[in-house]
């Protein structure tokens, strides 16, 4: 008994020895695509050997020097995930950003945001599009050529993403919108500069309160420095995000630059392209107006005559004139308006001064015109003063102490004038102050 | 003596006796079951002369002194027997077959239950692998192996992971697994297992068999020879509630008169309106007849006739979300409410009749020779409904359940609602045959319209027929030869030569018209040549009605031949084995049908296939004393690869695995046993390593619109596990028994895998599969079972034992494990995709199942001629409903979105608690 004892405790160690090891579950490999080309230009050179200025065209790109296939590599850096940006990717190799124009939707989930991809460009053409330069194919127009799309087909034959998707390895470059003037005219600075995926910050949307875009249309709005700079942002009305409503406020914005024809344009990849923008704060650019029962001195009031008409300045460019209008709809003794209707008071002598919105002070010479004139530089007479009178109906007289004629709207004119008298089918005007 | 012995082994076959002195001999056969006892120690304790029965039961004690002589006969689980004798010297006294009586009663008992652990209703998915059933078995000795294929069966336990086709089954020493698909089909028996079918000789695993060359898994013998039954009436009736209700079942045998003319009968029925599942049904009738004409002593004849017509409706493997959502784990996705009466998609209809005549030829004690032919003829068929430019009819199509409404993985407004009808409208979750036909009668209306009269149209939907039938010739010669007291010699021969055919047939048009023969492709709208929609080029466009062979339609000729030879030595401390098999397998596929996918490959007489192989096996049992053993097996060999394996889409085209070769097996096992008075027992351990095997999954993937076979090739696997059975009594009436094992079944490495669609739309598609390590699934891989059985006075016995088993894995579809780019597509960040590819490459676990079992059994002798039995048993007195016995991966996957829960798994569950009721009397 005892033998078999140790026999059976033999045995059983023996067999649990052998059926214990487990090893664990091999799995596939990971089916990271590699590849074997490699890159021997770069997109910089290859969009400086074929970069044409007259016009579209769309030229076949053949082999290197050495004789061999010419091969770009560049890390994907647009996205067509919300449909924006379409039937395109841009790829950049820190020397030069290139769209790719192919056939084919959902590119994202073949050429990944932050991925590799290698392009046998031998074979393949390049060219230009209303001055954009891309990889594509040729198309004749006009009686010559412009690029368009390539086949899906053709571009799986040369195009290879290779290892994974790095979307931390994207360069974004941060630009000013007053850098692009120069960069238009300058054709290294173009070829380096377009199609990157650019950052401009401190910018506001001119179209806040709108929609990016209108339904199955592509629509421009614009962005805007405090400087005035602007660039167009072109969104697609198939996007996923048409429909948003662009924010108020300012902050940053990222997306593809690029060229139409003479414009510059933005093209964003998907609403991750705004930063820091406040939804809830109102259009840059835009104040509440309410009805004034006073004026006090150093602040900015609008004239709105009939509860409809809103005066704008005199134009830039000009030093006399009437104040056109505008139409507006107060509601309640409140409308929200821009900056250009706000006229600032200011204390002197008996009365105010009156700026307009870029600084010229209004005033009436001795010509004895209705009109009045502008000037950036204040004088010391009369002339300059106006006082304000603001009666039970909330409507103010502004009389000009010079010529003691005062602001009056005439329908008939569709016009703001200074009058000695009161006109027929005219309408003093209400003041709003302009609430920052 | 070692040299001499080995010399004598290789001169075995021409060896004649060398018996000079007195001698006598005989064979030891169980006394209830006629079948021989092998392993009982004959003695003449006078003399101190004792021999050990081969596994024949045949003995033989030379060199003996003359005179009057007791033999004692002992064996385990027997009474000790003695026969007195007197022996002459140079005679050789032969006493014939000595009958020992069995002192377990439980045999019976047991023999009772037979048919209960055979599900039927788990085979024959057209979806998934091959199923599983474990190998027949009659009482053995080896605890282990009762208990792996008794109490594990309810989670449809594999003896050592081995799929069934590892089993040999033979009637009369001829082989009677399946050429083409490998494994036994019991339902050829009838549910006859208990009374015409009961004598049976089992092989455990490796061991040596005196009727062939048997199985890695083992083999059983059942022997229909008419002089080997017990004479007398045997009637039953039963009652149950599991696939059937009611069993009746009577037999009876004459015995052999004195003209040597002896007959047994035997017929059963089974039936039931509605089974344990909702929605099926049973019937079933069996007839048995043995006839056998004893010319002399060495010759004897025997005609053997059986078959068993059946019909039943089954269930099938569906969601676990259907099964909550239905809230019982038999739901039955395939029937549903017609006429106020439910009527099943999936009829199952089969009948085999099988002839077989056997000629037993024993010239002297020492020598039989057992030749016999049979024929069979094969009919199978189940019914499945099927759809042209329709929705899918399936109340458990994916696209029908709640969750084909989630939103990012989600329930929603929508899918609630879905889901409420399911738990409260049996309509919804059962086939709306309503719909069905009023589809086609929309169909009939639009035909009559005058516009139409170009534009026809038949069913959308119909019932159709699978059938696998085939038509086996067979011719088997077994030879038993005892060349001394120590030596026996087993040798035999055996051909098949099989026909196999495959076709449907148009069951039921659902009022419809006609049915249109061509390839459905179901929702996609897809421009392809008109050809290759066609089913047979040279039909194009064919109506079919209800009866026509339609879809596909080919034959497989098979040839298989096998020639063996086997030596059995037993001496005082060692029993040794060996033997070779040589194999010869030859196939082609005739195909009837011009296939539109296959043109030029599909039609008329296929490339011929052929296989060599060869395996030896060796065992040896070294006897430490006479209560301690140690044994080892080894097997090494070829085996042609399964036929249904070796070609892709069958249905469509000739083309074959490439490289199609034999697998290599080579499996040992070593084995302590003991045996004492009151504790016996043995542990093995056992390594089975198969290389280059094929493995075969189908399915249909809506991805694609098409049927797909997926065949894996070069498969390497191993199984290794350690065995544990052993009894104890603890009273000489009341023993405990404890079986179990521990094992791990794995695929050893990367096997290839080639895919094909049935609808041509895609070439096939060659790939590497990552297996390495994945658990071979649908089996459990530990499994323990704690036993008590009491032998109360006056023919009482009970019985309670409990069983855990776990480890057990789901079936893998090689879809999963393919490499995946379009994984890398969508998750191509490194800190994300190897998780990603860990979840979709995960093997999930089957449930755990704790099964409480109980019986009990009387005997009541009325009179010395007329008794009965009484038997109830209770399986799964816990009702625990949880157990799920099949598990096996879609071969569909989302690669789209990766949504693993899009194709879950599909799951079949076993029954609550069964009720196995059976009175029988027996005179």
């Amino acid at each position: 008994m005892k033998r078999s004892i140790i026999y059976i405790s033999a045995l059983m160690l023996g067999a649990t020895a052998f059926t214990s090891c487990d090893n664990d579950f091999e799995q596939p490999p990971l089916a990271v695509p590699q590849t074997r080309w490699e890159a021997n230009t770069t997109i910089e050179q290859l969009k400086t050997a074929y970069w044409k200025t007259d016009g579209n065209y769309c030229d076949e790109v053949g082999l290197t020097e050495e004789g061999d296939s010419l091969i770009i590599k560049g890390r994907v850096i647009s996205a067509d995930s919300t449909g924006n940006i379409f039937k395109k990717f841009v790829i950049f190799d820190g020397t030069a950003a290139i769209p790719v124009s192919v056939n084919q939707k959902e590119l994202y989930g073949t050429y990944h945001f932050g991925q590799e991809v290698y392009i046998n460009m031998t074979g393949l053409h390049v060219g230009k599009y209303a001055n954009l330069m891309q990889i594509g194919r040729p198309e004749a127009y006009n009686g010559g050529l412009q690029t368009s799309f390539l086949e899906e087909s053709t571009l799986a034959l040369h195009a290879q993403p290779v290892g994974w998707a790095c979307p931390a390895e994207v360069d974004t470059l941060v630009l000013k919108l007053s850098d692009l003037a120069s960069i238009a005219n300058d054709q290294k600075k173009t070829i380096t500069t377009v199609s990157r995926l650019v950052r401009f910050d401190d910018v506001y949307w001119e179209n806040a309160g709108e929609t990016f875009s209108t339904y199955q249309n592509t629509t421009n709005r614009i962005i805007s420095d405090k400087a005035g700079n602007k660039l167009i942002v072109r969104n697609s009305g198939y996007s996923s995000f048409y429909y948003e409503t662009i924010p108020g406020g300012y902050g940053s914005v990222v997306g593809i630059l690029g060229q139409f024809n003479n414009d510059f344009q933005l093209e964003l990849i998907g609403l991750s392209g705004l930063i820091g923008f406040n939804a809830d704060a109102k259009p840059v650019g835009q104040s509440e107006y309410r009805r004034a029962t006073k004026v006090e001195s150093g602040k900015s009031y609008a004239f709105v005559a009939d509860n409809a008409k809103l005066a704008t300045p005199v134009a830039s460019t000009r030093d006399f004139g009437y104040f056109y209008v505008e139409d507006v709809k107060p509601e309640n003794g409140v409308f929200t308006g821009g900056m250009s209707s706000a006229f600032t008071f200011t204390a002197k002598g008996d009365g105010f001064t009156i700026q307009q919105p870029d600084g010229r002070y209004i005033y009436m010479d001795d010509q004895g015109k209705n009109n009045f004139n502008v000037t950036a530089t204040l004088g010391d007479g009369n002339e300059f003063v106006w006082t304000v009178a603001i009666a039970a109906d909330g409507t103010a007289t502004i009389k000009n102490v010079a010529r003691g004629k005062w602001i009056q709207y005439s329908s008939g004119y569709t016009s703001y004038g200074s009058y000695s008298s009161t006109q027929d089918a005219s309408f003093l005007p209400v003041l709003f102050e302009k609430i920052d | 003596m070692r040299l001499k012995l080995f010399l004598l082994l290789i001169l075995t076959a021409v060896l004649p006796g060398l018996a000079q002195t007195a001698s006598v001999s005989g064979s030891i056969v169980n006394a209830d079951t006629g079948m021989p006892v092998k392993g009982a120690i004959v003695a003449i304790k006078s003399q101190g002369k004792s021999v050990t029965t081969g596994v024949a039961g045949d003995f033989r004690i030379s060199n003996a002194l003359p005179g009057n002589v007791t033999l004692t006969v002992v064996a385990y689980g027997f009474n000790d027997a003695t026969v007195e004798t007197d022996i002459y010297n140079g005679q050789n006294v032969d006493l014939g077959p000595i009958r020992i009586t069995g002192e377990n009663l439980l045999d019976t008992y047991y023999e009772e239950q037979q048919d209960m652990y055979f599900d039927e209703a788990a085979m024959d998915d057209d979806e998934g692998s091959a199923q599983s059933i474990t190998a027949l078995t009659g009482a053995s000795d080896d605890i282990y192996y009762n208990a792996s294929n008794y109490d594990f069966s309810t989670m449809f336990f594999r003896y050592r992971g081995y799929d069934s086709m590892y089993q040999t089954t033979y009637i009369n020493g001829i082989a009677m697994n399946d050429p083409i698909r490998g494994r036994f089909s019991y339902s050829t028996l009838g549910g006859m297992t208990s009374r015409a079918f009961r004598n049976r000789t089992n092989t455990v695993g490796l061991g040596a068999a005196s009727y062939g060359f048997g199985n890695i898994g083992g083999s059983t013998n059942i022997s229909t020879i008419t002089s080997e039954y017990a004479p007398g009436f045997n009637g039953s009736v039963a009652y149950t509630n599991s696939n059937y209700m009611l069993r009746g079942m009577a037999t009876y045998s004459t015995g052999i008169n004195e003209r040597g003319w002896g007959v047994t009968l035997s017929a059963i029925g089974r039936w039931a309106d509605e089974g344990v599942i909702d929605g099926t049904f049973y019937n079933s009738a069996g007839f048995f007849i043995s006839a056998e004409k004893v010319f002399n002593p060495a010759n004897s004849l025997t005609l053997t006739i059986f078959g068993a017509p059946t019909q039943r409706a089954t269930a099938s493997a569906t969601f676990q979300e259907a099964y909550d959502l239905a809230d019982d784990n038999l739901y039955n996705p395939n029937w549903g409410w017609q006429d106020g009466k439910k009527r099943s998609a999936r009829i199952v209809e089969s009948f085999d009749p099988t002839f077989m005549l056997n000629w037993i030829f024993k010239p002297n004690s020492n020598t039989s020779l057992n030749t016999g032919v049979a024929f069979r003829s094969v009919n199978y068929s189940t019914s499945a409904l099927n759809w042209y430019n329709a929705i899918d009819p399936k109340p458990d199509y994916y696209r029908n359940l709640p969750s084909n409404f989630y939103d990012d993985g989600m329930p929603t407004e929508e899918s609630e609602y879905i889901a409420n009808l399911w738990r409260t409208d049996e309509s919804v979750r059962q086939i709306n045959w309503d719909r069905l036909y009023q589809v086609n009668q929309l169909n009939n209306y639009e035909n009559s319209l005058p516009e139409n009269a170009e534009n026809q149209k038949g069913s959308s939907y119909i019932l159709e027929n699978r059938h696998s039938n085939n038509i086996q010739l067979q011719f088997n010669s077994t030879l038993n030869h005892r060349l001394n007291d120590h030596i026996t010699m087993q040798a035999g021969v055996g051909l098949n030569y099989t026909k196999a055919s495959y076709y449907k047939t148009v069951r039921d048009l659902l009022g419809g018209q006609y049915w249109l023969d061509i390839d459905p492709f179901s929702d996609r709208e897809v421009t392809i040549a008109p050809d290759l929609l066609q089913n047979d080029l040279d039909n194009p466009n064919r109506k079919v009605y209800k009866g026509d062979k339609f879809g596909y339609n080919y034959d497989i000729h098979a040839i298989k031949a096998n020639v063996w030879i086997q030596n059995m030595i037993n001496l005082p401390q060692w029993d040794i084995n060996y033997g070779l098999n040589m194999a010869y397998t030859q196939f082609y596929r005739d195909g009837k049908m011009r296939n539109g996918r296959a043109p030029s490959n599909s039609l008329g007489h296929g490339a011929t296939h052929h296989f060599d192989d060869a395996a030896i096996k060796a065992g040896a049992t070294y006897k430490i004393d006479g209560r301690n053993y140690f044994t080892a097996h080894i097997e090494y060999g070829t085996h042609a690869p399964l036929i249904e394996s070796v070609y892709i889409s069958p249905r469509i085209k000739d083309t074959a695995v490439d490289n199609a070769r034999s697998e290599r097996i080579l499996s040992g096992d070593i084995s302590y046993s003991w045996n004492y008075r009151r504790f016996r027992g043995a542990i093995t351990g056992y390594w089975t390593e198969f290389y280059n095997a094929t493995e075969r999954t189908a399915f249909y993937d809506d991805n694609f619109s098409s049927f797909t076979n997926y065949v894996l090739s070069n498969v390497r696997r191993a199984n290794r596990g350690v065995e544990i059975g052993m009894a104890y009594k603890i009273t000489p009436s009341l023993t405990a028994s404890l079986a179990g094992t521990f094992a791990r079944y794995q695929y050893r490495n990367n096997p290839k895998g080639t895919r094909s669609f049935e609808n041509g739309m895609y070439a096939d598609t060659t790939q590497t599969i990552y297996l390495k390590n994945y658990y071979v699934g649908g089996t459990p891989q530990t499994a323990f079972n704690l036993g008590l059985d009491w032998q109360a006075p006056k023919n009482w016995f009970f019985n309670i034992n409990a069983s855990y088993m776990c480890d057990a894995y789901v079936k893998l579809s090689p879809v999963y494990h393919e490499i995946q780019p379009k994984l890398f597509d969508k998750y191509p960040y490194p800190g994300v995709l190897p998780e990603k590819l860990e979840q979709v490459t995960d093997q999930a676990e089957m449930k755990d199942a704790f099964v409480l079992n109980a019986s009990i059994g009387k005997l009541v002798y009325i009179n010395r001629q007329i008794s009965m039995n009484f038997n109830l048993s209770v399986d799964n007195i816990l009702n625990n409903r949880n157990i799920m016995n099949n598990a096996y991966q879609q071969g569909r996957i989302d690669r789209t979105d990766w949504n693993l829960n899009k194709y879950p798994n599909k799951y079949t569950y076993a029954q609550g608690t069964k009720v196995f009721l059976n009175v029988g009397i027996r005179f």
